[in-house]
């Protein structure tokens, strides 16, 4: 029994990965089917997996406030956001809008969360500052290169013909060095994900058993 | 382009079977050192006798999409961390932002403990799902590090540019801490707010380094010997394209 869980799962991620590697390569219909109908299946199972995420939620949060501490106001806040929400797009009323869709719900998205995430980006330019900041202070070869390289392609950037190698020295420097070394990171980072692939594709490594 | 896949895919596949087998037989020296993860067991054991948790993210992205890859890179140094954390009894907090992720994490954590004879210790609610939303996540994730008394923060996954909540917290409230993203866009972030840093490809070397079993080195090397016929390719099209 105990190998049969072992085996079982290795074997049908196999065999779906493979189906859905040759629906990729072929243009055998049957093959682009079945493919197709794991992927539809996996949308599916994350749907569901969705709903574990707001037990997780709900467990997390509800203990949080059960056992008290300086936490527990912000996720009383959060629970009852959450069901308001919830309650808010519930299908009320026959041929009415509900869900995303329902005017309530659509207000609390765009009065309250919107301009709270557009606050959140706005304040990553000072995140952005500071960590300038810790870079000069680091006070290594590799830290003065870096903010060196930044002050020019700054300058570059805001200087309007005061001073012209500036400009060209910015495009440079993207063009040449920069893009050479994104360049490098992103085909490592292509062979990297390539391989990790076939090694689940071929079950030495299995996330879903031990 | 189909094709091209294909043909690469064949090509790889007898290059990882030929080095696995030579790991197998011992005939591979040392793995070159990457202080990001050969520092994770002494975090583990810092952990342990302080009694201060670890915190472990695994990105922003799900299983399931293009950045699977980045995911199942955090999650194999999960289960490595996870292991270690078990075996001390070291509590470890968990965040993931996709809800896909949440039970492989948690699987993942759980079978840790069973393994070392400690099921007791297993506690679901330490691997949070925060929210969906990457920037939400990051909030989320900042206000853990900021509230939490921790001995490490080690986050190994896709990040975009709402790492810099994080790792900037993270900075500011003095925790060590391990990042690696594939992203190139994120990584000078990473790189002026994190102690360590995992940069591209090394984050999927996690496992060869930690578990070191033969499939991962071989695969280890197997990327080594693509990168150089990749090289050597794009050496002979350029001289070509200059001699022709």
């Amino acid at each position: 029994m105990a190998a049969l869980r072992r085996i079982l799962p290795t074997a049908v991620a196999i065999v779906a990965g493979i189906f859905v590697l040759l629906s990729v390569f072929t243009s055998s219909f049957s093959f682009a089917a079945i493919g197709t109908y794991f992927i539809d299946t996996a949308v599916v199972i994350a749907a569901f997996a969705l709903i574990l995420g707001v037990i997780n939620v709900l467990r997390v949060h509800g203990r949080r406030i059960h056992e008290g501490g300086s936490g527990r106001f912000y996720s009383f806040v959060l629970i009852a956001a959450m069901f308001v929400v919830l309650a808010l797009g519930m299908p009320a009323l026959p041929d009415r809008p509900y869900g995303p869709s329902q005017p309530a719900v659509q207000w609390i998205f765009e009065n309250i969360q919107a301009p709270i995430q557009a606050s959140l980006s706005g304040l990553l330019v000072f995140f952005v500052i500071t960590a300038a900041y810790r870079l000069l202070r680091a006070r290594n070869l590799e830290s003065a290169v870096m903010l060196i390289v930044t002050i020019i392609v700054l300058l570059g950037q805001v200087t309007v013909g005061l001073v012209p190698i500036l400009p060209k020295l910015k495009d440079w420097i993207l063009d040449v060095p920069a893009m050479a070394g994104v360049r490098g990171i992103l085909l490592g980072v292509a062979l990297g994900a390539l391989l990790t692939g076939i090694r689940l594709l071929v079950g030495a490594e299995r996330p879903y058993g031990d | 382009m189909e094709l091209v896949g294909l043909v690469l895919l064949l090509l790889i596949l007898p290059i990882l079977v030929y080095l696995t087998s030579r790991v197998r037989a011992g005939k591979v020296g040392e793995l070159r050192s990457i202080p990001g993860i050969e520092g994770l067991p002494e975090l583990v054991g810092r952990s342990a006798e302080t009694g201060q948790p670890l915190h472990v993210s695994v990105g922003v992205a799900g299983i399931g999409g293009s950045l699977t890859a980045d995911t199942w890179a955090g999650l194999t140094l999960l289960s490595q961390l996870a292991d270690e954390a078990a075996a001390c009894n070291t509590p470890l907090i968990v965040t993931v932002a996709d809800a896909t992720v949440l039970p492989i994490a948690q699987d993942i954590v759980r079978r840790a403990f069973v393994r070392n004879g400690n099921p007791e210790g297993y506690d679901p609610t330490r691997v949070q799902f925060i929210a969906p939303n990457a920037m939400a996540y990051a909030s989320g994730v900042a206000g853990i590090l900021q509230r939490e008394p921790l001995t490490a923060n080690v986050m190994v996954g896709q990040f975009g540019e709402e790492y810099l909540l994080m790792g900037e917290t993270g900075a500011r409230v003095g925790v060590r801490q391990i990042v690696g993203t594939a992203d190139p866009i994120t990584l000078p972030f990473v790189y002026a707010s994190a102690n360590e840093t995992l940069t591209g490809e090394e984050i999927y070397a996690g496992g060869a380094y930690t578990a070191r079993r033969p499939v991962q080195v071989g695969s280890l090397l197997a990327e080594d010997w693509l990168r150089w016929l990749v090289v050597a390719a794009i050496l002979v099209v350029t001289a070509l394209k200059v001699l022709l």
